[in-house]
């Protein structure tokens, strides 16, 4: 499953509990009853959903910062990483390599020659699979392995510039 | 009339004048927005410069008119604890007009589009697409637009310090240590105010230097500077002060539903100390929008999504649950101003969820600057912030001049709620599907969710049309009333 | 009249060559030692004109917003790298900087200073702000040297001396609003 997936459905499931919590408490709010005791139990209860809240954040936050996209991946004896040099221009990506082969580590050093660019790596399904920003003086890395052998391509994901949808390049992994 | 009432109405007169500017100019936002998806939907067909200028002023406009009218809540709500300056709420809204014109002319005239974050180097390096002229006239107008916001946060500042005596204390820092009792804290329209104030002057400032420093470079192009500390200080300034309309705007909820539930909505320690937290992370979350410049010190990156989830617990804890409680088995007497005011806390929860979802760092690395981006903030601005300032609009209308709401605005609400839902929707299915974010053109993939988010504009044009509409009729109602009396020659808008 | 002598001899001191030669040898002290300095010299002997065509200042600076504005634009123009250069090279841009910060920047400094209200003061101070911080950064980050008479490397400490300036004044500021200002007196 791919994280957009995860992401798509965790959002929908969330906002689902949304609209039914604001739901209730308007179908609720027509009758009236005093402040006090309300206010008494739902202070009670915040304490726990607070909690449990929170809790639940930091549970999240470890596990999904176990693994970053920024750690440089531990490589075998015999399998040192091809380094592909990107350059961002308007309009184009110039790319040292646009051949690799299927579980090849790879990593593109990217960077821009004018102004900010995005360098995103598009599957053969469209979709995104990695991405980073092309900066002017900087080098961004992306440490990636194609598992499946098809042609990629790479959008630009930064406003850059009048002819920004059109910087595409494509390359092929065997 | 008795006097007291002419004196409020004519201290009203601006904020309406603000309103009545900000609904129009929405209005306008809304059609660029609908055009743009229509172009990326293949309904229409526009050249590219054209869909980047407008892709520039909806997003310039629709940030800078919503703090328009944010800052017309905190100034009519704020002014009921503190005495706020009539010029200087004059003056701003003189320099807001002066910078948008500036802007307008600088994108359409001299087809200037660098989109709202104007990216160092982008302004001076676009490939020939427009030149100096069109560029500093866009800068200029900016810096003119946050001089008059600016002078804004200054008054409210000096106000709020001169009546609690610092900007902490408005904060109710002293009741949370307990130096004060808890009866005696700041209502919520001050403490919000003060948080604003505080990162507002904070982002204004950081803008002001990003700003000169691209007019430097636009003028003279061999004075050149680091693009990661421009980019940290672009969004710094641009997440702060989109961020900060919200908080404004929310002042609008809290003063509405406890009028009409007639229900105390005090400010505890945990409202004091949700704001204060609030604050902190506005001012420093910023980061998660450079989640994919691996260059950034990682613990940045890493504390980037550590307190953006942090961010959404003041929300969802304190301020939302405080609307629902307030709420609840309430006998709330239900009309446009209370159900807009009730619905934006529902579409600024809603908005939080896609938020905290993509500044996760992994999530972000296959979602940043998809159309995910703009799903969530269209869900979080247009669901919430707009609809709190469409509910303070009607909440006006009803407290002035006691406007009944008929059939239409019933409708328009519906179709509010169901038309912003739908584009934010949208943009978020394409977003999950990888849809880039400002593109002109769509792949054949992608183009199906554009047209149902333009479709879903349509409407949504329709139902605020209907909101502006109702606000419209007020005004010229509240001119009727006027009439004959010596205020009659104060125009409105 | 105590406070003008001493901005006089200020002034003279200022004027002196060898301190002259001094200062503006480094470029750090030509901007935020001798600039300032000579503004300073012409707030201390200003009392003395203003009092004296105290007409003239009410008429034309009657809400401090003409003056303040002429200080700003001064101060900015003395903010350009270039100036400084050619105050250095040329006799006239030196001399019209012995003139124009004490006798326009600092004379109307004084006079508008007292006639602002708190907003408008708060406003000019957050205008310095971000400026000092800005030129912290272009003179920290040009890569290239600027003026024909300093080296690169002073450029960078002039950089860093804006960049501690508004430091200070961030600091200032900070403590200025969140410190306690409704018990006046005690403070």
């Amino acid at each position: 499953m791919s994280v957009q997936t995860v992401a798509w459905v965790t959002t929908l499931f969330f906002m689902m509990v949304i609209v039914m919590v604001f739901g209730i408490v308007a179908l609720k709010s027509r009758e009236r009853r005093p402040y006090e005791p309300i206010k008494k139990k739902w202070y009670e209860a915040r304490n726990f959903y607070g909690t449990a809240l929170v809790v639940f954040m930091l549970a999240v936050t470890i596990y999904t910062l176990r693994e970053l996209p920024y750690d440089i991946p531990v490589y075998g004896e015999e399998n040192e990483p091809t380094v592909v040099e990107v350059e961002a221009i308007q309009f184009a990506f110039k790319m040292s390599k646009t051949e690799f082969a299927a579980g090849e580590p790879i990593e593109f050093h990217v960077t821009s020659s004018d102004v900010n660019h995005g360098f995103g790596i598009y599957d053969e399904n469209m979709t995104l699979i990695a991405q980073t920003q092309a900066m002017p003086d900087y080098t961004n890395k992306v440490y990636i392995t194609f598992d499946k052998p098809g042609a990629y391509q790479v959008l630009c994901l930064e406003y850059c510039g009048l002819a920004h949808h059109a910087m595409v390049q494509k390359f092929e992994v065997n | 009339m008795n006097v007291n009432q002419v004196a409020e109405k004519t201290r009203n007169n601006q904020v309406v004048t603000y309103l009545a500017i900000s609904g129009i100019i929405v209005i306008a936002m809304m059609i660029f927005g609908i055009l743009m998806l229509l172009q990326q939907g293949g309904v229409i067909n526009l050249p590219p410069a054209t869909f980047y200028q407008f892709l520039t002023i909806h997003g310039t406009g629709m940030i800078g008119v919503a703090a328009l009218a944010a800052a017309a809540i905190m100034w009519y709500f704020l002014n009921k604890y503190v005495t706020l300056s009539q010029k200087i709420l004059r003056i701003n809204l003189a320099l807001f007009l002066i910078g948008v014109v500036m802007v307008i002319i600088g994108v359409f005239s001299f087809e200037y589009a660098s989109a709202w974050t104007f990216l160092y180097p982008l302004p001076a390096l676009s490939a020939n697409a427009w030149g100096t002229i069109g560029a500093l006239l866009y800068l200029g107008g900016m810096l003119v637009l946050g001089i008059g916001f600016l002078l804004f946060y200054l008054d409210a500042g000096r106000a709020i310090i001169k009546k609690y005596g610092s900007l902490g204390k408005g904060l109710g820092w002293d009741v949370i240590a307990g130096k004060k009792a808890e009866q005696d804290a700041p209502p919520g329209a001050v403490v919000a105010s003060t948080m604003v104030t505080i990162v507002n002057t904070t982002a204004i400032t950081a803008g002001a230097v990003v700003l000169i420093m691209n007019i430097i470079n636009v003028i003279n192009p061999s004075f050149t500077f680091d693009p990661l500390l421009a980019k940290n200080l672009t969004y710094a300034f641009g997440h702060i002060f989109a961020n900060a309309v919200i908080y404004m705007a929310v002042i609008a909820v809290y003063e509405i539903l406890q009028k009409y539930t007639d229900r105390p909505w005090k400010s505890s320690k945990s409202f004091l100390v949700a704001w204060t937290m609030s604050t902190v992370f506005t001012l420093i979350i910023y980061t998660h929008h450079l989640l994919m410049d691996s260059v950034m010190p990682k613990w940045t990156l890493i504390m980037a999504q550590v307190l953006s989830y942090s961010n959404g617990l003041p929300v969802l804890v304190v301020t939302a649950y405080g609307a629902l409680m307030i709420v609840y088995k309430s006998g709330i007497k239900w009309d446009m101003a209370s159900g807009l005011t009730y619905v934006a806390m529902f579409g600024w929860v809603l908005g939080v969820v896609p938020a905290i979802i993509d500044a996760t760092i992994v999530v972000n690395h296959v979602m940043h600057n998809t159309k995910w981006v703009p799903g969530h903030f269209h869900m979080y601005m247009g669901l919430g912030a707009l609809a709190m300032i469409f509910g303070f609009m009607y909440y006006v209308a009803k407290v002035e001049c006691n406007m009944r709401i008929n059939m239409l605005d019933k409708m328009a609400f519906v179709i509010y709620i169901l038309g912003i839902m739908g584009v934010s929707g949208s943009f978020l299915v394409s977003g999950a599907i990888s849809t880039p974010r400002r593109w002109a053109t769509h792949f054949p993939d992608w183009i199906g969710p554009a047209q149902f988010g333009a479709v879903s504009g349509i409407c949504l044009v329709m139902a605020v049309s209907i909101f502006v509409w109702h606000f419209v009729r007020f005004l010229m109602n509240r001119n009727t009333l006027n009439a004959g009396s010596d205020f009659s020659k104060k125009k409105l808008a | 009249m105590k406070q003008a002598g001493i901005g006089l001899s200020l002034y003279g001191l200022l004027m002196i060559p060898p301190v002259v030669h001094f200062l503006e040898s480094v470029m750090l002290f030509h901007m935020l030692v001798q600039l300032p300095l000579l503004i300073v010299a012409g707030w201390l002997m200003g009392g003395i004109f203003i009092g004296k065509f105290i007409n003239f200042f009410t008429k034309w600076n009657a809400s401090g917003i003409p003056g303040i504005l002429l200080f700003i634009i001064i101060t900015m123009y003395w903010m350009l790298p270039r100036v400084l250069d050619e105050a250095v090279s040329l006799w006239y841009m030196e001399l019209f900087k012995f003139i124009s910060l004490p006798f326009l920047a600092g004379l109307c400094l004084r006079d508008s200073w007292c006639k602002l209200k708190i907003v408008g003061k708060s406003f000019v101070y957050l205008n310095y702000l971000p400026m000092f911080g800005l030129m912290a950064w272009l003179y920290i980050d040009t890569p290239i040297q600027i003026c024909n008479n300093y080296l690169e490397d002073q450029q960078k400490v002039l950089g860093w001396g804006f960049l501690f300036i508004t430091i200070c004044m961030i600091i200032y500021i900070l403590q200025q609003v969140f410190s306690d200002q409704s018990e006046t007196p005690n403070h």
